[in-house]
C-alpha cells in the first residue's frame, strides 16, 4: 500500500519543484542525467566483460595496491573522485571486480582528488570535465550504433561518463544560485566550535555542490583572500571529505548489492578518516607546518599549506585502513544484506533435515517444490496469464481470446528476489549432504537437483518467451497472433499441471503418463513448425516473424518439456526403489523425439 | 582375526548392494506388469473408439507405454548382467 502512495508523491512533489523553481529543475534534470550515465556505463561494463576491459581490470586490480594506484592515477587524470568512485561501483555491479579491489579503487581516488587542491592551489588550475562531455557522448552514440559488441560497450562506457559529466554540470550550474549563499568569509569561529561548524560546513557544501573539488576551490579561494581563517580551511576541508561520500551513495542507488556495499565503505573510510583527522587536528597542522618547512612552502601561504594538509590526512587515512580491509569487506558483506523476502528462504533445509537420508530428500523434495511455486508466478505472467486464470477451470482458449491485460512483472528482479537465492541454498545444502556418496540417496538428490536446475532453466526460457509474447497479443497479423496464442495455451496447459501440485489431491496423474504429455508436446511443436512452412508458402506471414516464431515455438517446447520432467520428479512417491524404478523406465527427451519421428513415419509399436 | 572383521564386513557390504539389486529388480518387474496392463487396456480402448483423433490419441499412449515397457525390460536386463 506504502509503496503504491510512495512514487506518486514523489512525482507530484518533483513537478510541483519543476513548476516553480527553475534552479531545482536544473539540479533535478542533472541528477537524472548523472543516475542515467550510471546506468549506460554498467550496461557498457557488462557488453566488455570477458573482453579487454576484464583482462585489464584483473591485470590493475588482483593486489590491493594495484586497486590503490589504479584510484589513484584514474582520480588524478579525471580530477573527479566521485567519478572515479562510482565507475568503481559500476564495475562491481557488474561483477568484474571484487569488493576488495573496489575498496582499494575508493583509497586511492581519496588520494588522488587531493592532487586537484594541488594544482588549484599551485598553478591555480583546473580541469573542466563537462568540456568532456558533448564530445564524449558523440563518439559515445557513435559507437553504440556499431555491430560490434566491444565497440557498443566502449560506445555506452563512453555516452555514460558524458551522461555523468554532463548531470554533474547541470547540478553545479542550479546551484550556482546557492552558492552565493554559502559564504564563508562571514562566519570565522575560532576553536573546537569552529572546527565542528566548519566541518558540518564542509559536508553540506559538497552535498550541495556534489563536488568536493568545487568546496575545495572555493574555500582556497577564501583563504587566499585572507576572508577565511586556516583552521577553518582545514575543517572545510574535512568536511568536503565526508559530503563527497553523497555522489557514490546517489550512484549505489542504481547499482547492486556489491555497489551499494561499496558506497557504504567509502562513507567509512571518508568518515574514519575524518574522525582521525579531528582528533588529531594540533598534530595535523604541526606536521604540515614540518613538511611546509621542508617543501619550501612559504610560511603565510595557506592555501598550499591547505593541499598539505588535504593529501597528509588522506594518507593517514590510507595508512590506517588498509590493514583493516579484509575485516571492512566482511564486515559491509555481514551487515549490508541483500533484502531477502521470507519467500525466497529455504524453509525446509534445516541442521537437522541433514542427518538422516530419507529425511534429507524429503526436505530437499518439499524445498524444490517451494522453489516452484516461487518461479510459478513468474512463469505464469511471463506468458501474460494470471495465476487464478490458470488455477481456474476456464478453457485458456477464453481466456486469451479475451485479450485482457496482461499482469506486469520484471522477470530479472523477480527471479534474482526469490529465485536463484533460493535456488543457491538448495544447491548448498545438497552438496554438503554427508551421503551424497551412497549411490541410492546420491541418485535422488541428483534427481532433485536437476530438477531445480530445469526449474531454473523454464524461468530463463520465458524470459525470453516474455517479450514477443506480449508483443503478439495485439499484433495486426491475425496468423501471426493465433501461432502465438497456441504457444500461450500449450505452456498454460503444462502450468495448469503444475498448479495442482499445490492442491491436496491434485495431481492424478501418474509420473509415467506425463511422458504422454511430453510426446504431445514434441508433437505440437512439429505440427507448428509445418503449419509456418504453409503459413510461408500461402504468403500469410512475414519471414521475420517466422523465424521469431520457430525460436519462441522452440522455447516453449523446450520450457514445457523442463517442467513435466520437474513434475515427473515431484509426484513420484513411494519408496526409494519405487522411485528409481520409475527413473528408470521413464523416457528421456531424446527417446520420445525418436517415438514421435517413428509415428510420423507411420511405424507403430 | 582382523582380517576376518575385515572379510565379514566385505561380505556384509556385497550382500546389501546384491539385496538392493534384487529388490530394484522386483519393483521394475511391478512397474513393467503395471505398464503391460496399462497398455493391453488402451488397445481395447483404442480398437473401440470410432473418433479418429481420440483414437490417434491413444495410439500415441500406447507408443509411449510400448517405449517404456522396452526401456524397463533393458533396465532389468542390465541388472541381471550385475549379477
Amino acid at each position: 500500500m506504502l509503496r503504491r502512495i510512495v512514487l506518486p508523491v514523489i512525482l507530484a512533489v518533483l513537478a510541483y519543484g519543476l513548476w516553480i523553481s527553475p534552479s531545482f529543475k536544473e539540479i533535478a534534470a542533472g541528477v537524472a542525467i548523472f543516475l542515467f550515465g550510471m546506468l549506460a556505463m554498467e550496461e557498457g561494463f557488462k557488453a566488455l566483460t570477458g573482453g579487454i576491459l576484464e583482462g585489464l581490470l584483473a591485470r590493475t586490480t588482483d593486489r590491493l595496491w594495484k586497486s590503490v594506484c589504479f584510484g589513484l592515477v584514474s582520480t588524478t587524470v579525471m580530477q573527479s573522485s566521485s567519478l572515479v568512485s562510482v565507475v568503481a561501483i559500476s564495475f562491481l555491479s557488474a561483477g568484474m571486480i571484487a569488493l576488495g579491489a573496489g575498496v582499494g579503487i575508493i583509497y586511492g581516488a581519496n588520494l588522488g582528488t587531493t592532487t586537484g587542491a594541488w594544482l588549484v592551489a599551485g598553478f591555480g588550475l583546473k580541469v573542466s570535465i563537462s568540456a568532456y562531455a558533448m564530445p564524449m557522448l558523440v563518439f559515445g552514440v557513435v559507437l553504440v550504433l556499431q555491430r560490434s559488441r566491444n565497440l557498443r560497450g566502449i560506445g555506452y562506457v563512453l555516452a555514460g561518463l558524458g551522461f555523468l559529466f554532463l548531470g554533474i554540470h547541470h547540478m553545479k550550474e542550479g546551484f550556482e544560485a546557492f552558492k552565493e549563499h554559502v559564504d564563508l568569509t562571514a562566519y570565522a569561529l575560532p576553536g573546537l566550535r569552529g572546527l565542528v561548524v566548519y566541518v558540518a560546513v564542509g559536508i553540506v557544501a559538497t552535498v550541495v555542490m556534489q563536488s568536493s573539488h568545487a568546496t575545495l576551490v572555493l574555500t582556497i579561494a577564501a583563504l587566499a583572500a585572507g576572508q577565511l581563517g586556516y583552521e577553518n580551511a582545514v575543517a572545510v576541508a574535512i568536511g568536503s571529505n565526508v559530503g563527497t561520500t553523497i555522489t557514490a551513495i546517489l550512484g549505489s542507488l542504481s547499482a547492486n548489492i556489491d555497489g551499494k556495499r561499496l558506497a557504504a565503505a567509502h562513507l567509512v573510510f571518508n568518515l574514519v578518516t575524518g574522525v582521525v583527522a579531528i582528533g588529531l587536528i594540533d598534530e595535523f597542522v604541526a606536521a604540515v607546518g614540518r613538511i611546509s618547512t621542508f617543501l619550501g612552502i612559504a610560511t603565510n601561504d595557506h592555501a598550499l599549506q591547505l593541499a598539505v594538509f588535504h593529501t597528509l590526512f588522506n594518507l593517514v587515512g590510507i595508512v590506517l585502513m588498509l590493514p583493516l580491509t579484509g575485516t571492512l569487506v566482511r564486515g559491509l558483506e555481514r551487515v549490508v544484506r541483500e533484502p531477502e523476502s521470507e519467500r525466497a528462504r529455504p524453509r525446509y533445509l534445516t541442521a537437522a533435515a541433514s542427518e538422516l537420508p530419507d529425511v534429507t530428500v524429503e526436505a530437499v523434495r518439499r524445498e524444490t517444490m517451494h522453489l516452484l511455486s516461487n518461479a510459478f508466478e513468474i512463469l505464469a505472467h511471463g506468458i501474460g496469464l494470471h495465476r487464478r486464470e490458470l488455477r481456474s477451470d476456464v478453457p485458456l482458449a477464453q481466456i486469451i481470446e479475451r485479450r485482457s491485460r496482461p499482469p506486469e512483472i520484471d522477470i530479472d528482479e523477480r527471479y534474482d528476489r526469490t529465485v536463484k537465492p533460493l535456488f543457491g541454498a538448495i544447491v548448498d545444502f545438497v552438496s554438503r549432504a554427508p551421503f551424497g556418496q551412497d549411490e541410492g540417496w546420491a541418485a535422488e538428490l541428483f534427481a532433485l537437483q536437476t530438477s531445480c536446475r530445469n526449474i531454473v532453466k523454464a524461468v530463463k526460457g520465458v524470459k525470453h518467451l516474455n517479450k514477443n509474447l506480449a508483443r503478439s497479443m495485439n499484433a495486426p497479423n491475425l496468423e501471426v497472433r493465433a501461432q502465438y496464442d497456441q504457444i500461450r495455451i500449450r505452456l498454460g496447459e503444462v502450468l495448469r499441471q503444475v498448479a495442482a501440485l499445490d492442491e491436496p489431491g491434485g495431481h492424478t496423474v501418474t509420473v509415467l503418463s506425463l511422458d504422454d504429455a511430453k510426446l504431445s508436446l514434441l508433437r505440437l511443436d512439429q505440427r507448428m513448425t509445418s503449419e509456418l512452412a504453409g503459413l510461408i508458402r500461402s504468403n500469410k506471414i512475414p519471414t521475420a516473424a517466422v523465424t521469431s516464431l520457430m525460436n519462441d515455438a522452440r522455447y516453449a517446447t523446450e520450457v514445457g518439456l523442463e517442467l513435466l520432467e520437474v513434475l515427473q520428479v515431484l509426484t513420484s512417491t513411494g519408496n526409494r526403489r519405487e522411485r528409481a524404478a520409475m527413473r528408470d523406465v521413464a523416457l528421456d527427451v531424446s527417446e520420445l523425439r525418436d517415438l514421435g519421428v517413428a509415428a510420423n513415419r507411420g511405424e507403430g509399436p | 582375526m582382523k582380517l576376518k572383521r575385515l572379510l565379514a564386513r566385505l561380505e556384509e557390504f556385497l550382500n546389501a548392494r546384491e539385496r538392493d539389486r534384487r529388490a530394484e529388480k522386483a519393483e521394475i518387474r511391478k512397474v513393467l506388469k503395471r505398464l503391460k496392463r496399462k497398455e493391453h487396456k488402451l488397445r481395447a480402448e483404442a480398437e473401440a473408439e470410432s473418433d479418429a483423433e481420440a483414437r490417434s490419441g491413444l495410439e500415441s499412449r500406447i507408443a509411449v507405454a510400448h517405449a517404456q515397457r522396452r526401456k524397463g525390460l533393458a533396465a532389468l536386463k542390465a541388472l541381471k548382467r550385475k549379477d
